[in-house]
């Protein structure tokens, strides 16, 4: 074959894939609206095109396949046939069988086209009439002028919908109105489902332009709404005239006679319906229902890519279960699929515009260029560097242009890659029973092509993994008082200079419970660390090797391979994934991007000798540690104390294994703080030379495996660097629940060193005042959307991922003297208390840091008020720490459970002089206990129990005037008291103060301001002494 | 108004929008034009410069469109603005005025 034949067969197999792609589209569009002739008149010309290029080559095989489909969508565009389920089968087959002849055109006579060309030719020698008529006689007469879309109306009446024919005179009801018809259709629209419309376009009234122009025109709509007909006509003021009620037993009965509705209804008729668009009977749908890659291919302003076609065409498959959708296929890719993608990838079709710009950028490198060479054969004279300087800047002018303009050809809407879908979720649905609605947002987002090809996989994964894991069968859903169609959303947008991608389903989420449970099981986390983890963490577990919930493993996905492969693929093309999962509600995927990989911005640094890149997308500070930004041991970790956060810290020069020379150690290190979607740390380098854009290269074979690099590049000054990869870096390396963990990790391990102070958990509500919380009395703190904040009345609520409890949130402004919090941006902070009858959580929209309180440092002169133990300074900052028991008070909860209910005749003294501990036990304690008096000292407390009967005694030790011990021993002296069960609270625990305590009587020792343990401790003495 | 003929295709390009206020203008000249181009097969409504179609101008549009099926003309709306294809949609007409 000559170049030039090769030439144009590559055209073929180019054009004739895109007419593939869009046909595979047009199919789906049209089993939801059979009867958009536009589409209609798609898939013919697309079929028509492909015969006839295919038969300039003589490739008979194709023609005659293509030939077949023709004759029958020839029919169907004459009105003769109709569109049915049945055929969009035997053509979405049939497309396939295209696709496969299409990629090996001079192999296509092999392919086994006989079940294709079977079915079609049975379909054309069917009575084309023969059912038509019949249905449409059990209408009303009035219903027969109107094209009507079955699915609509059958949703319709699912819902209870009530249907109408309105009349309208388009001036007089609606332009008299001083409303525009446009106008007036679009609310119309908003109230409920324009079925059909019929414009009298005066077949009879107007003949031509010999007669005067009509005064008016009428329009009938067939319409279906939730409202009632008064209130339809009350919303456009239109006269009782122009309504007519339809009744239903009719349309049901119409129905019922229509051929067999397909199960996945999950086109995008529904999302238009939500939308305040046309009817998509109408034309004016064409545009938006229009697969994006054809809508692109009509756009000359725009770039036309190859869109990579479905992956898993296998021809074995395919001949030997024809009938089946190629998508439902076991069969892993072919060498012949892989090569498939290949050919498709090799070319891109760009704009002519973007061309002639690159060549006029080009002239100007090449007149650039010559300057160069004119400057250097002249050799350099006393002019020559001002005129050097000005060809650089012109070089530099026309490079920075090329690179912009090669970058915006690489640039392709996402929509593209989002097409395919449409075909790969149909036969999802089909295949798994399920009714499925795809819905795409943002296809007119862009990413670089290389970019768009890596995600292809990864997005395929996942919308399987949604329709086969995600979404429930109908059943499921319905007696969930879910709608029986289940929903799967495609969605790209542009989020801080990147681009995000998000699969959502509205399926019944992810049990957190279920995966900490897996992954104990299968050894990846410790039971601790499950237990540690709040329920989105434990739902990012799935995306570690080898995890997989599915209880069954199906052909469509649940391999159990599958979303780490997906992590790690994305995070190859320097993306983040992320994931939302709510039991019940559905899971969200969510893929962050960078707009580009071939280019981009990065800081260039040194460790051991060496030179790094670090994405400059990544690094949110640079930091050099020392006086002002210390590095400290928390927990074993190194942490970075930055401002009032402690950021966790990597060694590059450790991760990498380098060797360090004294002198490298001790010379002044920088640390680059990364932020990542779910971490920040710092990471610590030698040096820090400069930001450049690095043009990213792949790696060699022998770097590949090494996870920490993402590419190579070459600096301006000839040397190789290797990219780091930030996310690689932190893998494993970091503490499970973030900074926050460290803080616990020293919290705990302090108390027992500095148990006289209290670990404290600081944190913000909107505004600049902090508050404080010990973090004694703090179960957990979980990080929440604020869209997962409910209101019910005046309440708000948060359901827990176990669906079953929900927390009622408190904000501490609504009762506590605080200056009120404007709304709670994306995230909120929910605090949530401990030994807490009520399942409540208080809001935070910022956690500042814990830190530690000691006893006198709280100032209740300040502020006084119920909810509040008082103001202290704290991390340099005034700060009201919250008596949260007392806060819980003052928001009507009482403090009661079944233990604490043994508690409520009791009568206690409590003997303490420092004034935060008895307010903090008081606090605690009045509540559950049936009388609680207080006593300054030992001896106040020594006078009060001979006055007064008392049940227990809960003492200081060191107190002025009488110590607890001194205290105790004299009421075990005493006839009178000496069975008086007697706790002591200290802070105090060295093994001298223990003994002495046992040696003086004293029942119980405990250390303060635990709540759970005073009440335990009181449980205790009490029950021992009626034993 | 201007009206154009390039072989067989007679293109009619509107000026503004079409509304109460002009389609009585517009009729007599839409008119002679298409008398003046008895070869014209197809017609172009060209509505690049219309934003804006009340009644009155939908139904110069149909006048035409109907003069054009009785003079075996293959009738066509071209540079249809979003907003006007959209009404066209609601009224069923996009196909009609074949409307791409």
């Amino acid at each position: 074959m000559s170049t030039q034949e090769n030439e144009m067969l590559a055209l073929f197999i180019q054009e004739a894939e895109e007419h593939l792609q869009t046909l595979d589209n047009d199919l789906i569009l049209l089993e939801s609206n059979p009867h958009d002739q536009e589409g209609i008149n798609r898939v013919f010309r697309a079929v028509h095109s492909i015969k006839g290029t295919a038969g300039f080559f003589g490739f008979s095989g194709i023609v005659e396949l293509a030939h077949a489909m023709e004759n029958v969508m020839s029919l169907v565009r004459d009105g003769e046939m109709p569109v049915s389920p049945e055929l969009i089968n035997i053509f979405l087959a049939a497309t396939d069988k295209l696709k496969i002849m299409v990629h090996d055109p001079d192999r296509s006579s092999e392919v086994d086209v006989n079940y294709e060309l079977s079915s079609l030719s049975r379909m054309l020698s069917q009575e084309p009439a023969e059912s038509k008529a019949s249905p449409e006689s059990v209408l009303p007469s009035y219903l027969l002028q109107f094209n009507i879309d079955p699915i609509i109306v059958r949703d319709g009446l699912r819902h209870g919908r009530n249907f109408f024919v309105l009349e309208l005179r388009l001036h007089a009801d609606i332009e008299n109105q001083n409303q525009t018809i446009l106008e007036f259709f679009n609310e119309l629209d908003s109230l409920g489902d324009i079925i059909a419309t019929s414009t009298d376009v005066g077949l009879e009234a107007c003949t031509g332009l010999q007669e005067e122009i009509r005064p008016d025109l009428i329009c009938s709509v067939f319409f279906c709404t939730p409202m009632e007909d008064t209130l339809l006509l009350g919303a456009f003021n239109l006269p009782p005239s122009t309504i007519t009620p339809v009744p239903k037993e009719p349309l049901q009965e119409w129905i019922r006679t229509q051929p067999k509705l397909v199960p996945s209804q999950y086109s995008t008729k529904h999302q238009i319906q939500e939308e305040p668009t046309p009817p998509r009977s109408h034309q004016v749908h064409e545009s938006k229902l229009v697969p994006v890659t054809q809508a692109k291919s009509r756009d000359d302003n725009k770039l036309i890519p190859t869109t990579p076609p479905s992956q898993e065409i296998t021809p074995a498959t395919l001949q030997t279960r024809p009938h089946q959708p190629q998508s439902q296929d076991k069969t892993e890719p072919t060498t012949n699929i892989q090569s498939f993608r290949i050919k498709t990838e090799e070319t891109v079709r760009l704009n002519v515009s973007i061309l002639d710009t690159l060549m006029n950028l080009a002239g100007e490198m090449v007149v650039g260029r010559n300057k160069l060479v004119r400057c250097a054969e002249a050799g350099l004279g006393p002019d020559s560097i001002g005129e050097l300087q000005a060809i650089v800047q012109q070089i530099s002018t026309v490079t920075s242009d090329l690179q912009r303009t090669v970058m915006a050809a690489r640039l392709q809407p996402v929509g593209n890659l989002f097409g395919k879908f449409n075909r790969i979720v149909r036969d999802l649905g089909q295949k798994l029973h399920k009714e499925i609605r795809l819905e795409i947002l943002g296809e007119d987002v862009e990413l670089d092509r290389t970019l768009l090809e890596g995600l292809s996989d990864p997005l395929t994964h996942l919308v399987r993994n949604a329709a086969d894991h995600g979404l429930e069968p109908p059943e499921e859903r319905r007696a969930a008082g879910k709608p029986p169609v289940g929903r799967i959303r495609l969605a790209a947008a542009h989020f801080h200079g990147r681009v995000q991608i998000e699969v959502r389903d509205d399926g019944r989420g992810l049990n957190p419970q279920k995966i900490r449970n897996k992954a104990v099981e299968r050894g990846i986390i410790s039971a601790e660390a499950a237990a540690r983890m709040s329920d989105q963490e434990a739902c990012r577990l799935i995306f570690m090797p080898g995890f997989s919930t599915a209880s069954t493993v199906t052909d469509i996905s649940g391999r159990g391979v599958g979303m780490d492969v997906v992590k790690t693929n994305i995070e190859k093309l320097g993306g983040t994934v992320d994931l939302e999962s709510e039991p019940g509600r559905g899971t969200a995927v969510i893929i962050r991007l960078p707009l580009t990989l071939a280019i981009i911005p990065a800081l260039i640094v040194s460790c051991g000798g060496r030179r790094f890149a670090m994405p400059q997308i990544n690094v949110e500070e640079i930091v050099a540690p020392g006086p002002d930004y210390p590095l400290e041991i928390l927990g074993g970790a190194q942490v970075l104390r930055l401002r009032n956060e402690l950021v966790p810290i990597l060694d590059l020069a450790h991760i990498l294994g380098q060797k360090r020379t004294k002198e490298q150690d001790q010379a002044q290190r920088f640390a680059l703080i990364i932020g990542l979607d779910h971490a920040r740390y710092g990471l610590l380098v030698d040096e820090i030379d400069n930001m450049e854009e690095i043009v990213v290269k792949p790696l060699g074979r022998l770097l590949k495996g090494v996870p920490w690099y993402s590419g190579a590049t070459l600096l301006g000054q000839g040397d190789i660097a290797l990219i780091l990869e930030p996310a690689a870096l932190a893998e494993g390396r970091l503490p499970q629940d973030g900074i926050q963990d460290v803080e616990v990790t020293k919290s705990q391990s302090s108390i027992s060193q500095e148990s006289h102070a209290q670990r404290i958990l600081v944190f913000r509500d909107g505004t600049h005042e902090r508050f404080a919380i010990p973090l004694s009395v703090i179960s957990r703190v979980e990080r929440v959307p604020s869209s997962r904040i409910e209101r019910i009345g005046s309440k708000e609520c948060l359901r827990q991922a176990d669906n079953r409890s929900t927390l009622q949130l408190l904000r501490v402004a609504n009762y506590i003297p605080v200056t009120p919090p404007p709304d709670y941006e994306e995230e909120v902070y929910v605090i949530v208390p401990r030994l807490v009858h009520h399942a409540i959580g208080i809001m935070a929209s910022e956690i500042v840091d814990s830190a530690d309180i000691y006893p006198g440092q709280i100032d209740s002169s300040v502020v006084s008020a119920p909810g509040l133990l008082g103001t202290a300074t704290v991390l340099d900052r005034l700060t009201s720490v919250i008596d949260i028991y007392g806060l819980l008070e003052v928001a009507g909860f009482t403090q009661q459970n079944n233990e604490t209910a043994k508690l409520a005749n009791l009568r206690v003294l409590l003997a303490e002089d420092t004034s935060f501990f008895r307010e903090a036990v008081l606090r605690a304690l009045q509540h559950v206990v049936a009388k609680l008096d207080l006593a300054n000292d030992g001896e106040e407390a020594w006078k009060m129990l001979n006055e007064k009967e008392y049940d227990v005694l809960i003492t200081d030790i060191e107190m002025p005037k009488l110590d607890g011990f001194a205290l105790t021993e004299r009421i075990r002296s005493s006839t009178k008291l000496c069975s008086l069960p007697v706790i002591a609270l200290s802070a105090r625990d060295s093994e001298s103060f223990l003994n002495r305590a046992k040696q003086v009587g004293i029942d119980h020792y405990e250390t303060k301001f635990d709540r759970d343990r005073i009440i335990a401790a009181v449980l205790k003495v009490i029950s021992q002494q009626n034993e | 108004m201007k009206s154009t003929l390039e072989d067989t295709t007679l293109r009619i390009s509107f000026d503004g929008d079409l509304l109460s206020t002009n389609v009585h203008d517009l009729r007599p000249k839409l008119f002679q034009a298409l008398e003046a181009n008895p070869d014209a097969t197809t017609l172009h409504a060209d509505l690049k410069n219309c934003k804006v179609i009340d009644s009155m101008g939908l139904n110069l549009l149909i006048a035409l469109y109907r003069e054009c099926e009785k003079r075996k003309i293959s009738f066509k709306a071209i540079n249809v603005s979003p907003e006007v294809k959209r009404l066209f949609g609601f009224l069923n007409l996009t196909s009609r005025f074949g409307v791409e």
